[in-house]
């Protein structure tokens, strides 16, 4: 029954950006829970566990959408090769 | 009449050699023809013949000029060469020095595009199997294109509305002219290196195919293949297709339609979330309400309103089961008492004293005192004793007569 689900820790849901599960793969998950606790196939025990971890994933979705923060850099070549971002003003302005 | 004077070699052939020098027509002509035999040597020199049905013409196109060569020229391919008409003076041999060759029937540029789309699908480069899907939600989104224009306004414009807290980083790149091409894939590559964005638009607006060349190029190309950043590609307007479309890993048709590839929109994911929520909240109240309707059925059970009903089966059990067995013992008392009156009359009807009673009497032999059964035991003269049913008599044998079996 509920086996062939592989839950990851609740853990690894962290702040972590660098472990961030890219957001296709959490609404994937999110998705599959849903259709296993819908179907009522579950003990009640599973379907609290199954429940928070969805509640968990929804809340890590929205944390995903809220922490993309608005910003516009360009990137400048400088004269010895390297390159710099400095933020860039829009509607075809460039920076000098 | 004085005969000529016979020349050397040398003199005729600078003879005709200056003949063909000073003539302008041969000096700039331009000859159609098709190409056959074509030996690029390492030098960079290229040795062809030029020909036609019925002629052919020794051709050399010195490295300075053979460089400048937009498409590569092979055999059989239809050209209008430029060229200087010459005689060698050491061998007389009449050659075409060539300056310029531009192709026959189609643009150069077509033709070169063509010869690379063939080379690069050959190897691979345009493989779907290579293409990578776009990240859903990207957290920073690469563009190169120029800074100013029509075209990071629309992406800019787009995403905005998309998604107003987008994050962009534009690397500024030339996208026409010369050397465009190798500063499009170096913004590419630098993107690749810096890990900073999650998917990159690389175009630029319309215009014609020498306008949109860079787009073309060999490193454009080779970048955007070796970029593991997804590319989406949009170049020029939707009927124009540039080898940078046919390598990345999308093709959009304007500079607006890649930012919605590049982008989703944020109410659009926040309202699936919502449902996805309520799905969830939904479902676990209804498992919970089935829970909670099998425990108010199973309590309903009459066990757990009236449980001595249990004990009293119980005990109506442990009564028949005792009756039962009462009765089966008495059964067998019975059949057992009769039994017993069967074998008693059985005995009582072989007992000896009742054939006695009968009138019948057990005679025994005097010397064991066991009955008598046989007339050859016996002689005249001898005691026996006689058993009645009442006592018994000792009798002295008179007459033995034996019984034969015919009377």
């Amino acid at each position: 029954m509920i086996s062939e689900l592989e839950l990851t820790p609740l853990e690894s849901l962290s702040q972590d950006t660098a472990s961030e599960q890219p957001y296709e793969e959490l609404v994937k998950e999110l998705e599959q829970i849903v259709r296993k606790l819908e179907s009522g196939d579950i003990t009640l025990n599973q379907s609290m566990d199954l429940f928070s971890r969805g509640i968990a994933l929804t809340k890590e979705c929205q944390r995903q959408l809220d922490v993309i923060e608005k910003k516009i850099t360009i990137l400048i070549e400088n004269p010895d090769g390297s390159v710099s971002e400095k933020p860039w003003a829009e509607a075809g302005g460039t920076e000098a | 009449m004085t005969e000529q004077q016979p020349v050397t070699v040398s003199w005729l052939n600078r003879y005709v050699a200056t003949l063909l020098e000073r003539d302008p027509f041969l000096s700039t002509v331009r000859v159609r023809g098709e190409l056959s035999n074509c030996k690029l040597y390492t030098s960079g020199h290229l040795y062809f013949m030029l020909k036609d049905e019925q002629a052919s013409v020794s051709c050399v196109m010195f490295r300075r000029e053979a460089a400048k060569l937009r498409f590569r020229p092979v055999d059989g391919t239809r050209v209008i060469l430029t060229a200087r008409a010459t005689l060698y003076d050491r061998d007389g041999k009449f050659q075409l020095y060539v300056s310029e060759m531009a192709a026959d029937g189609i643009g150069d540029l077509f033709l070169a595009f063509e010869q690379l789309k063939q080379r690069l699908a050959a190897e691979g480069l345009f493989d779907e199997k290579h293409k990578k899907p776009l990240p859903v939600l990207p957290a920073r989104i690469g563009v190169v294109t120029s800074p100013s224009g029509a075209v990071i306004r629309d992406i800019i414009n787009v995403l905005g509305r998309r998604y107003p807290q987008f994050s962009l980083q534009l690397y500024p790149v030339p996208v026409q002219g010369e050397g465009a091409g190798g500063k499009i894939a170096t913004a590419i590559r630098r993107l690749n290196e810096r890990k900073e964005v999650d998917v990159m638009i690389v175009g630029r607006g319309g215009g014609s195919i020498e306008d949109l060349w860079a787009f073309n190029e060999e490193v454009v190309a080779r970048a955007v293949y070796e970029s593991e950043i997804p590319v989406i590609s949009a170049v020029g307007h939707e009927t124009d297709f540039t080898i940078c479309d046919f390598v990345a890993d999308r093709r959009a048709p304007t500079p607006s339609a890649a930012a919605e590839l590049a982008m989703p929109v944020r109410s659009d994911l926040e309202d699936a979330l919502r449902m996805q929520r309520n799905r969830l909240v939904h479902a676990l109240r209804n498992r919970a309400r089935i829970a909670e309707e099998r425990l108010n059925r199973l309590t309903q059970n009459r066990i757990f309103r009236e449980p001595y009903l249990l004990i009293e089966k119980r005990q109506a059990d442990l009564d028949r089961i005792r009756e039962r067995q009462q009765q089966a013992l008495e059964k067998r008392l019975t059949s057992a008492r009769s039994n017993m009156q069967l074998l008693t009359g059985k005995l009582d009807s072989l007992s000896p004293l009742k054939v006695l009673s009968r009138g019948y009497g057990l005679v025994t032999d005097p010397l064991n005192g066991r009955p008598l059964t046989t007339v050859t035991r016996i002689r005249t003269g001898e005691q026996v004793r006689v058993f009645l049913s009442d006592g018994n008599l000792d009798c002295t044998v008179n007459q033995i007569t034996a019984r034969s079996d015919n009377s």
